[in-house]
């Protein structure tokens, strides 16, 4: 596990009333053919030829951090967001717990972990995650993330 | 009245309207006997749950209603808000280093009073998660970076360059997340929906009532107590569960509805 400096972000279309923005992913510095959801790549961390991405779509008033695991061809395995309407976060102090964990902060003035699973687990889609997290509706996973989030005032 | 029943009194013509909505066969009889009274209750009784989950139908539309109007008033006031300041730095009126601020400042206060504006279960779902935002200057060091790459640093920067990065901090209050704009807007779309539904059915049981007058005030009130008590619900639910809890709130808004409509109904 280690983070990674190989993908980079380069903006296709910015965000619009409805619509998130996109980019293009750039591996080495050059282009490929996949596109992600996402504004800004906040960090890559890579593990065993799996790589986790930490977008935000640039709206600092309103963020919320999205999670794409990619595998070696950039094919996107699983995905969740975290975050809530009329909040913000801020992705920062990021740490990594080898061998498949990423601590993080964000939002709910928690330490958040994100655990990317040696094998998919089965899930029932909308339950059993976290408070603001929400995961792809597939019945598989392949990242769990964890933390106790504070609510606001 | 109420879904093709008309309410009557024990002993008059109510028989014939029980065997038109097939509740019991045998009910229609001549005698109104002991099972006719008891059929007159069930009858007494469906009817107030209709007409509870009509008054529900028309909660969760009011609460949908309500919680887009104020996310539609908060996207276009947040756009507002950043255009003029823009305008202002543009005309010379304001520098670009105060309209930062000011959007910086003000946009947290909209979204302050526009909370305060949402159904209990709409602030319940933004207080969810308590919030961890950026402050001035690390939005403008990210701006900075995002323009004159990772490496640059703000105070290197001509004076230029450092306009164009407040520019940017100036743009990005006037953004709000594109996801949750579309989920208000489809909530939006169901909520006149269930609200539509909800009048039509009112509209119905009132053209076909005997007593139309009756039937008028009798479904405004149990509709308005329905929306009343579901705020009022899901206002002590949050009280009683504290901040940040939606499923609690939504729990708190469909009983205090669906109770509130029950209540008006047995005492009409």
């Amino acid at each position: 596990m280690k983070l990674c400096g190989d993908i980079e972000l380069k903006l296709l279309t910015d965000s619009s009333e409805t619509e998130r923005p996109v980019c293009q992913l750039q591996f080495q510095g050059r282009p490929t053919t996949v596109t992600i959801k996402g504004a800004v790549l906040e960090a890559c961390v890579e593990c065993e030829g799996h790589y986790l991405l930490f977008v935000t779509d640039d709206i600092p008033h309103e963020e919320a951090l999205y999670f794409y695991l990619l595998d070696a061809d950039f094919i996107t395995l699983d995905s969740a967001s975290l975050g809530a309407a009329y909040s913000t976060g801020h992705f920062r102090d990021l740490s990594l717990q080898p061998p498949r964990n990423v601590l993080f902060q964000f939002i709910g003035g928690t330490r958040w972990s994100i655990e990317i699973l040696a094998h998919p687990r089965w899930r029932v889609p909308f339950l059993g995650d976290p408070k603001g997290v929400m995961h792809n509706p597939g019945f598989r996973r392949y990242f769990v993330l964890r933390g106790n989030p504070l609510p606001g005032s | 009245m109420g879904y093709g029943i008309c309410r009557a009194p024990v002993g008059s013509d109510h028989n014939i309207k029980i065997a038109n909505i097939g509740i019991s066969s045998h009910s229609a009889s001549s005698n109104p006997g002991p099972q006719s009274l008891e059929t007159y209750q069930d009858q007494q009784a469906f009817e107030s749950a209709m007409q509870a989950l009509e008054a529900s139908v028309l909660n969760i539309g009011a609460h949908a209603h309500v919680d887009s109007g104020v996310r539609l008033l908060y996207s276009s006031r947040i756009k507002e808000l950043s255009n003029d300041l823009r305008a202002a730095a543009m005309r010379g009126d304001k520098t670009w280093k105060q309209a930062a601020t000011e959007a910086n400042l003000v946009r947290n206060n909209v979204m302050e009073s526009l909370r305060g504006k949402s159904t209990p279960l709409g602030r319940a779902l933004a207080e969810s998660l308590k919030r961890e935002g950026k402050t001035l200057n690390t939005l403008v060091a990210e701006k900075t970076a995002q323009l004159f790459g990772p490496g640059a640093n703000f105070s290197n920067l001509t004076d230029h360059q450092k306009n164009q990065v407040y520019a940017k901090v100036v743009d990005s209050a006037g953004k709000s997340r594109p996801s949750v704009n579309k989920a208000m807007r489809i909530t939006s779309r169901a909520g006149r929906s269930l609200i539509v539904l909800s009048l039509a059915i009112s509209v119905y049981t009132v053209a076909t009532a005997e007593d139309k007058v009756d039937a008028a005030a009798q479904e405004a009130s149990v509709a308005g107590a329905g929306v009343a008590g579901g705020i009022a619900g899901g206002a002590l639910a949050g009280l009683a569960c504290g901040p940040g809890a939606p499923v609690c709130v939504s729990v708190g808004a469909f009983v205090g509805g669906a109770l509130a409509a029950f209540g008006v109904d047995y005492f009409w």
